[in-house]
Formats: structure tokens, C-alpha cells, sequence
């Protein structure tokens, strides 16, 4: 079995809401000492059976918009 | 006059767009997309096209993008609806579709490597933002004859990813083609929060392509098609039966009628 994880990141540069609020919060909770949080999304995807660029497609089909989104690959065969 | 209003889990103002149209005299088909997938129905035997708001398949890895995926097997279908020239409206969820297929902005790029060149994403507030909106129509297209270039409505909002974000060549391309449809407008330009309420670039609030039959907008003026339902009528001196969103679909209707 292939297992492979995707982890999604918004592009640098790129303005992250998510990732202000959860700064915000955290220098609430007494957290003072964060210069930047930013938030990304992590699928971890399991292939019946080795397919080659399969997780890479998948990607570019729905997981990442390219206008802002970038992603990195993590395969693991077993 | 049939209409597609097209849905999947998770949208949910197909009612109000379905009474919106009908009540011009147009005749909407709530049809699944697992419906049009299947061949049950096809593109090709509607007058027009309407994806409505909701938060299509619970607005998993981005508003759109699984709804998009979908629909992009039956993306020959779109186009050549489009082609043809009936009228496509993408609101709110409807336009994440529409930009996370790449039919808006209607670019030469999409015509080359079909795929989005543009996304609404999260609201810079990281908020949801339920409230009307003031919006100026800046281009006039069958949707909009209703109203004047220029003309300043009141529409309601309610969006957490509406803010448009997209290269600065695509932003060029899309202002000289005359693709953005409505701005949000506030005391000053541009349009600072709250008056744009999800930090769209250069306040874009709506997009029509090139041919001018496919509009998104973030908006929802199915929620504003009687006067009553605007946040401000109690205070507005003037009544009338209908309200801001019914030119949208009293446009369709017209240009449809003229067609046929």
C-alpha cells in the first residue's frame, strides 16, 4: 500500500485570516512571543495499490487552487 | 423557458432562486448534479443555468471546489450553453463554482489550460459576514438592464470566502474586457471594511465574461427580490412591490423571451 500526505499551504506573501486569529488567540492565552502563525490543510491519502503520480494529480484536480495555494508531498510505500 | 437550478448537498437557496424565477415567468428545475451526471438531464435542454448559494458539500477543501469538480466532466456541456448564449448566474456558492472551474474571469488563459485562475477565499475579517451590502453596477448585460451604469443597490451578503484574490495580470485583463460587474462601494475608493465586507481586490463583488450571459456575484439578489426583504425598507420612504435582486431575473426573463 502507498500512503502518501499532502500537506496544502497558502503561497507566501499570501494574506491568511486563519492564521491572524489564531496569532490573536494565542497572544491572549499569554502567548506573547509569535511573530506569524500560518494555517494549512493536511490529507492523508492511502492508494490501493503503487500508482505513480497519482497523489500529484489529485492535487491539481481538486486539493489546491495554484492562484494562491501551494503543496507538498509526502509518500511512504509500505 | 426552462431554467437549471443546479444543486448538490449542502446548497441551500434553491428555494428562494426557484420563487425568483418563477415569479418572472421563467420555469426553474431543481435538478441534482448526480441527476445531470447520470444523463438524466442535460445542459442542452434548459434555456439557462443558475447554481445557487449554500455551502455545496459543506464547503470541504474550499468553497466550490468539490461542486466544481463535478460539474467539470460536463464542462463541454457549459460551454457550449454559453456559446449559445443563454444566461449562466453563479450566486454566492454559484460563483466559488463558477471561478473554481475557470469560466469566471473569462480569460484567454482558461481557454488554453482550462482550470481556475482566480479563488474567493476566506473573508479577511476571518469572519462570516451576514449583512447588506451596498454595490455599484458598473457594466449593464442582460442581468443587469434593469438597472443604469453607475446605479448603487442594496443587496445581502452571507459569505465566509467571498474575498476575490488573482494575479495582477488576470486583474488587468478582466478591467479591460469589462468582466467586473459590481464593485462594493463605501465613503471612500477603495472600499474599505465593512463597507467591502470580505476584502475583495479592487472591490469586485460580481463578474460577467466577455459575452456578457455569465454573471457571479457574492450578493444574493434572490434574497432581495421583494422590496420587503431588503434590512432597509422600514426606513425607506418609497415602496414598491419588488426590490433590488428582481431586475437579475426580470433581465433573464426578457433577454430569454427576445431569444425564443
Amino acid at each position: 500500500m502507498v500512503r502518501g500526505t499532502v500537506c496544502v499551504y497558502l503561497k507566501e506573501g499570501m494574506y491568511d485570516p486563519e492564521g491572524e486569529k489564531v496569532k490573536e488567540a494565542l497572544s491572549l492565552l499569554g502567548f506573547n512571543n509569535i511573530a506569524k502563525v500560518r494555517v494549512g490543510k493536511l490529507y492523508q491519502i492511502e492508494l490501493n495499490e503503487a500508482t505513480s503520480n497519482v497523489i500529484p494529480a489529485v492535487c491539481e484536480a481538486l486539493l489546491v487552487n495554484p492562484v494562491i495555494e501551494r503543496y507538498e508531498i509526502r509518500e511512504i510505500e509500505e | 423557458m426552462d431554467i437549471c437550478v443546479l444543486v448538490m448537498e449542502g446548497t441551500n437557496n434553491e428555494a428562494e432562486t426557484s420563487h425568483s424565477l418563477a415569479a418572472v415567468g421563467l420555469t426553474p428545475h431543481i435538478v441534482i448534479i448526480r441527476e445531470l451526471i447520470a444523463g438524466k438531464y442535460s445542459l442542452h435542454q434548459f434555456n439557462g443555468l443558475v447554481i445557487p448559494g449554500g455551502f455545496s458539500a459543506g464547503d470541504y477543501v474550499r468553497s466550490g471546489a468539490i461542486f466544481a469538480a463535478y460539474l467539470r466532466p460536463l464542462l463541454p456541456d457549459l460551454r457550449s450553453l454559453i456559446a449559445d448564449g443563454w444566461p449562466v448566474l453563479g450566486i454566492c456558492n454559484g460563483f466559488q463554482i463558477l471561478v473554481e472551474l475557470g469560466v469566471l474571469p473569462d480569460c484567454k488563459e482558461n481557454d488554453e489550460t482550462p482550470g481556475p485562475t482566480a479563488i474567493l477565499t476566506r473573508n479577511s475579517s476571518a469572519r462570516f459576514e451576514c449583512r447588506a451590502v451596498s454595490l455599484r453596477c458598473e457594466q449593464i448585460n442582460l442581468f443587469t438592464r434593469g438597472l443604469k451604469r453607475g446605479e448603487i443597490i442594496e443587496l445581502p451578503a452571507a459569505h465566509a470566502e467571498g474575498r476575490f484574490v488573482t494575479s495582477t495580470k488576470i486583474l488587468e485583463e478582466i478591467t479591460t474586457t469589462g468582466q467586473v460587474a459590481f464593485r462594493y462601494v463605501g465613503p471612500s475608493i477603495p472600499a474599505e471594511y465593512p463597507y467591502n465586507p470580505n476584502g475583495s481586490l479592487d472591490d469586485i463583488a460580481g463578474l460577467v465574461n466577455r459575452q456578457g450571459n455569465v454573471l457571479g456575484i457574492m450578493p444574493h439578489p434572490e434574497r432581495a427580490f421583494y422590496w420587503y426583504q431588503q434590512a432597509s425598507w422600514p426606513r425607506q420612504q418609497e415602496v414598491h412591490h419588488y426590490g433590488p435582486g428582481y431586475p437579475f431575473f426580470a433581465g433573464m426573463a426578457a433577454y430569454i423571451k427576445e431569444r425564443e
